[in-house]
């Protein structure tokens, strides 16, 4: 076996405050290695500590405020990182390991051109190169990185590039040094799909191009499928699994990990419900005793798991090491088969599911939205359509997907849909009414009708406002509140059903987690009983273990109450789970509409083909398949 | 949000020191005149220019002016048209830039454009010279100051309020409730204005601040409080002449109105600090 | 750009005419010219040929475009009180204010902008804890008080410097200049160490320091270009505010022959056309540092160049 390249032993990084007596420690007992020109995937959710864990190694923890624990050792190349001077470690950083970030547009200095900041990482790593070759380099890199006229490149500034070209210019920026090896914190977390695979593939291409060891830190499990060799998974802090990538995906050990990957829904056929996991990840003051998961865990043993603190073990013992081989942090792994994983059932039988009727609720004619971009004067500005020429219609029942990247339109079409911002042209008819010919009086009666969802339930709840005044301010509105039917009573019967608890109505929306604030935002949706539920990206600002739980719950809202939805997303797979037919937006066009069933098989439009071809699933088979059709895609393309 | 201000407050003494500082000096520029016997106006030339008694003169606490009148006396009922003037300006200030402000952050359009080229005149404007200038043609006194200060302080209003409705509309508030079926108004007052009162408020102690500073300058070179209403600037400036002999004149009457605006100043900074429209949202 | 520029310097027009157009409105509407210049007393037949001969008789708008008219040739009619060209007077006045503002507020600004940077990379320490009293002090104290005590202390007990009165040397110019400076230290610290700890925070800053920069270099290369706006928009603008703002106070109190003086007796002599001069000057000279500073902002910062603006989403 080859020496590792990074060698991380005992890393606990605390942070101290005033405020509080005791540390926060949101990061503790990690450790792992990184072979050369090895690719590591490291996952987990907000609060887990892998971003932390990044900036240990980049010896960057103190900047942050925080502070190494005592027996914390990060080696590189055998070298102890620790016992480095500043000056050392200054070299080290964008020499030997480079690091790139989530937000690539506010990781590059706004006021400086990106030739400049190409050329400074060159003048600090590169001392073998005379001032004149730097600019040639720095322009050799950008074409590296896949780059269109580099040399003209060298002269913009960050806010002229597109994302995806803004990142590519922070790999060129890290691949100045010509460093062994590359943090990738959440790279395309911030990027549309097509284009996270285009820059996915590239730091593949790099990776085996240059032996440049990658370690990729990300809280979605089907990026990395076909990226890495191994994966290290974290949750409240620690790693609980550790694995190579195709043994983690076809036999995962731990149950966070089973959990996790069951429960993003497949891209390949239909399920009814989700396997969802309860509750949400712990803040880091808030961590349990014993094992971080047993509070979620259903496999959980009272006081076992309680109690004990699960180490990282060898599954294999024979292997005395942990630093690389297979091994998983739960106390009960010999005993559980996470096989046995299967969806709670919905809480009413699925034969109450009404049919899609041919009775038509919502009927969009040729619905264009225009925005005035480019100065803001009657001189000089240009149009640009949002939402050009769309129509479609919804069925009663119906869930209608509607999918597309960002700045396809999509929102601006639901918004639209429901004129909440006045539509430029064309007509939305809901129940036969036509809404721009409403007064302002009947078009606010109409709103009981048709509600919508947000993609951030934090900001569409008004922060000052209790529960019971959010969830009985539409009835207030319109006068309904202490009516028959519209009581305490009903409240209570609304959060049973979107399974909040029942002392909710006295609390403030900060006092939730983010996925019981989109449960009250649904409850919100549901009080006056509307005929037409819009929902735009619901799950997307929720963590991955959250998501599955309020998809599952829709999915009983359409079951039960044959509610008509129209979903917007970005994700492909949370339209196949839950709607009946799908559309697809580009550039403020519906390119193509189908049924689910026929839009995955048979895709038509070749930006259909695109999103389907870039949509990562967690399968490593599968995954490397797709890239290599993607290149395919591409060379036809050109 | 109350439990969490008394938290905040139990770590800044300074804070509530600053806040002790304020009430004392409310409650004894009210007292003081109401217990005194002494008549704050009418000359006593045997007492002219008396030292206070510990600097072993015959003027009581804090000495006599030039006219032989208690020194104390004058400071608390300056002190009272100070906070009098500097309360009244900022209230009216923060109900008409409110207002304006909210409905200019929200509509935008005309409104909002209107309102910017205020504000850049304001700004392109020495706000003292302007005061003067209006003050002069309402012919001076405590009320002209008044509705003239309120009327400059309303942009600063207008200003922060009309930002922070613009940060409330980056979040999706005010499109979930108009999806509700709200009318504009209650959108408004129910939904926007509780949001942004607290910005607001935060900016009323440290406009009360900068209204007393500025009531002062402006008596302090005749264009505010005229004679016999008593304002520390005025005080201040009849002490000038006798500067090289009976120092406590001005040095008292600035002291106290050092006093007054820094324990405000103090208070409004960490008022602004906490009541930050972001830390509402993260709930933090 | 040439949009953006159009657009800048018809916004100077509107408010040099708004800044025309309330001093008017203050001085012939809301006061009586006649009332506020003659003494109380005088015969009806001196306030009528006094009415007349200024022209006050015609109709608001006749006076106010005579007025504009008369402003853009640079006459602004005799003054009442000294006699002579109004803009004349305040064009003599001028050198001795700025000879007190300028060095006030670039040597208070500067300073304060080095000690902000300073105490934005060591925020708990003492020296950060300590200026941050002293500038919330300095804040809150009455400028006229402050030049008062400085006089009682240095001229009046300790006579190490005169009193009071105009002769251009450093050692009477010390405390004006002293005094005109504590505020525009103040805001530039304030605002310095406040922008500068919050650019401290963003991600270019981590990625600067990924890249291998020292802390110096984070500093100079990084972050002192992105706070430069916000500082020297705040300094030019300090630069205005004193100009008329706080030397009014300073000048009196100094008895230096500046225009805010100038101001100050002008309008209690309610001597109307060198009223209008003196407000006519200071706002072009604000509004012209404001311009200045956008167009500094404008050259600093690319974004504005490229100015897309998306209306919503």
């Amino acid at each position: 076996m080859t020496e590792p390249l990074l060698e991380v032993r005992n890393l606990q990084i605390a942070f101290r405050s005033r405020r509080n007596a005791r540390p926060v420690v949101p990061v503790e007992e990690v450790g792992f290695d990184i072979a050369p020109g090895e690719r590591v995937g490291l996952v987990g959710e907000s609060g887990s500590g892998k971003s932390l864990t990044a900036l240990a190694v980049m010896g960057l923890i103190h900047r942050v405020g925080g502070e190494l624990g005592p027996e914390t050792s990060i080696k590189l190349g055998g070298d102890e990182l620790l016992a480095k001077n500043e000056r050392a470690m200054r070299w080290i950083r964008g020499g030997r390991i480079a690091m790139i970030f989530q937000d690539p547009l506010s990781s590059l200095n706004p006021v400086l051109k990106i030739g400049r900041q190409v050329v400074e990482a060159l003048e600090l790593h590169r001392p073998d190169l005379e001032a004149r070759e730097m600019k040639d380099v720095a322009i050799d890199l950008l074409d590296q990185v896949h780059l269109p006229r580099p040399d003209r490149l060298m002269d913009s500034h960050p806010h002229q590039l597109s994302g995806g070209m803004r990142q590519r210019v922070m790999i060129a920026i890290a691949l100045a040094g010509n460093p062994e090896l590359l943090i990738a914190d959440e790279p395309t977390t911030a990027l549309d799909v097509t284009i996270q695979a285009e820059v996915l593939d590239l730091l593949y291409e790099l990776g085996e191009a240059r032996k440049l060891a990658v370690l990729l830190i990300t809280h979605d499990l089907s990026i990395i499928a076909g990226f890495t060799h191994r994966v290290l998974v974290m949750y409240g802090g620690r790693l609980v699994e550790q694995a190579a990538t195709n043994d983690l995906y076809t036999e995962p050990r731990h149950p966070y990990t089973g959990l996790l990957l069951r429960s993003i829904p497949p891209l390949e056929q239909t399920e009814d419900r989700l396997i969802a996991i309860t509750g949400s990840p712990p803040e880091p003051l808030e961590r349990p005793d014993g094992c971080g998961f047993s509070p979620r865990c259903p496999f959980v043993r009272d006081p076992l798991c309680t109690t004990q603190r699960p180490p990282l073990v060898a599954l294999d013992a024979a292997t005395a090491s942990t630093a690389t081989s297979r091994a998983t942090a739960c106390l009960r792994v010999h005993e559980i088969d996470l096989s046995e994983l299967a969806p709670e059932p919905a809480s009413t039988s699925r034969e109450a599911r009404t049919t899609v009727d041919d009775d038509v609720l919502v009927e969009v004619v040729r619905l264009s939205k225009t925005f005035k971009v480019n100065g803001k004067g009657l001189i000089g500005h240009e149009m640009v359509a949002a939402v050009d020429e769309v129509s479609l219609e919804v069925k009663r029942g119906e869930v209608l997907g509607i999918v597309g990247e960002s700045g396809s339109g999509k929102s601006t079409l639901a918004r639209c849909m429901l004129h909440l911002i006045a539509p430029s042209g064309g007509k939305v008819r809901v129940e036969g009414e036509d809404l721009s010919a409403l007064g302002p009086r009947a078009l606010r009666r109409m709103r009981l009708q048709m509600q919508m969802i947000f993609q951030d339930p934090g900001s569409s709840l008004d922060p000052r406002m209790r529960v019971g005044r959010i969830l009985t301010e539409p009835l207030r509105i319109h006068g309904l509140w202490g009516r028959p039917g519209y009581d305490e009573a009903a409240l209570d019967d609304l959060l049973e059903l979107v399974q909040l608890p029942s002392n909710s109505l006295d609390r403030f929306p900060h006092e939730f987690s983010g996925g019981q604030r989109q449960r009250i935002a649904i409850a919100r949706a549901l009080v006056a009983r509307p005929a037409l539920l819009v929902c735009d990206e619901p799950v997307s600002a929720l963590d991955v273990s959250v998501r599955s739980s309020i998809l599952n719950l829709l999915a009983d809202l359409r079951d039960e109450f044959g509610l008509t939805m129209v979903f917007i997303a970005h994700d492909l797979s949370l339209v196949r789970f839950l709607c009946d037919r799908i559309g697809v937006m580009h550039q403020g066009r519906l390119v193509e509409i189908e049924s689910a069933e026929e839009l995955f098989s048979n895709p038509r439009h070749q930006h259909t083909r695109e999103l389907l071809a870039s949509q990562p699933v967690p399968d490593p088979v599968i995954e490397q398949e797709r890239r290599d059709l993607r290149r395919r895609l591409a060379q036809s393309a050109e | 949000m109350s439990g969490r201000l008394l938290g905040e407050l139990y770590r800044r003494p300074i804070i509530v020191a600053a806040m002790t500082v304020v009430i004392a000096l409310v409650a004894s520029s009210i007292l003081v005149p109401l217990i005194s016997d002494l008549d704050a106006s009418a000359p006593r030339l045997s007492k002219r220019l008396e030292a206070p008694s510990w600097a072993g003169g015959d003027g009581g606490l804090l000495g006599t002016d030039s006219l032989g009148r208690d020194l104390l006396l004058r400071i608390m009922l300056g002190m009272r048209t100070s906070f009098a003037v500097g309360a009244f300006a900022a209230l009216m200030g923060a109900v008409v830039g409110t207002l304006v402000g909210l409905i200019s952050g929200y509509f935008g359009g005309v409104v909002d454009a209107v309102l910017m080229r205020l504000t850049d005149i304001e700004l392109a404007f020495p706000g003292i010279l302007l005061v003067m200038v209006l003050v002069r043609a309402l012919d001076r006194g405590v009320i002209a100051l008044v509705i003239v200060l309120g009327s400059i302080s309303w942009m600063l209003y207008a200003r922060v309020v009309r930002s922070a409705v613009l940060t409330l509309r980056t979040t999706e508030l005010v499109t979930a409730t108009t999806g509700l079926g709200a009318t504009t108004p209650r959108i408004l007052f129910v939904h926007v204005l509780p949001n942004v009162a607290a910005a607001a408020v935060s900016l009323m102690a440290v406009t009360f601040a900068a209204m007393m500073l500025a009531e002062a300058s402006l008596s302090f070179i005749g264009f505010g409080v005229q004679p016999p209403d008593i304002s520390l600037g005025s005080i201040l400036s009849s002490g000038r002449d006798y500067l090289s002999t009976s120092w406590w004149i001005s040095t008292f009457s600035g002291l106290f109105l050092l006093l007054g605006v820094l324990s405000t100043n103090l208070i409004g900074s960490w008022l602004q600090r906490v009541t930050d429209p972001l830390s509402i949202h993260t709930g933090s | 750009m040439a949009r953006y520029l159009i657009g800048r310097i018809a916004q100077f027009v509107i408010v040099i005419g708004g800044a025309l157009l309330i001093t008017f409105l203050a001085l012939h509407l809301v006061a009586d010219p006649a009332i506020l210049g003659l003494p109380v007393g005088t015969p009806q037949e001196a306030v009528d040929a006094f009415n007349e001969k200024h022209g006050f008789n015609d109709d608001l708008l006749t006076q106010f475009g005579r007025f504009l008219g008369d402003a853009v040739r640079g006459d602004f009619g005799d003054s009442l009180w000294l006699g002579g060209d109004a803009l004349g007077h305040v064009f003599d006045r001028l050198p001795a204010t700025l000879m007190l503002t300028v060095p006030a507020v670039l040597g208070g600004g500067l300073l304060g902008v080095t000690l902000g940077s300073i105490s934005a990379r060591r925020p708990e320490s003492g020296l950060a804890n300590g200026l941050n009293v002293f500038s919330y002090s300095v804040i809150s104290i009455a400028e006229f008080w402050l030049a008062i005590m400085l006089v009682l202390v240095f001229a009046v007990n300790i006579t190490w410097l005169p009193t009071a009165g105009y002769d251009p040397k450093p050692q009477v110019m010390i405390l004006p200049i002293l005094v005109l400076s504590l505020r525009p230290f103040a805001q530039n610290f304030q605002l310095t160490q406040a922008t500068m700890s919050a650019e401290y925070g963003k991600p270019y800053v981590l990625a600067a320091r990924a890249k291998g920069l020292s802390e110096g270099q984070v500093a100079r290369r990084h972050v002192l270009r992105n706070v430069a706006v916000p500082v020297v928009t705040l300094l030019l603008f300090e630069l205005g505010r004193v100009f008329v703002g706080t030397a009014i106070i300073v000048e009196i109190v100094f008895a230096w022959p500046g225009i805010g003086r100038l101001a100050a007796n002008a309008l209690f002599q309610g001597d109307v056309f060198l009223v209008q001069a003196v407000v006519v000057v200071a706002a072009l000279a604000t509004a012209s540092l404001n311009l200045l500073a956008d167009l500094f902002y404008f050259a600093i910062d690319p974004r504005t160049r490229h100015l897309v603006g998306v209306k919503e989403r």
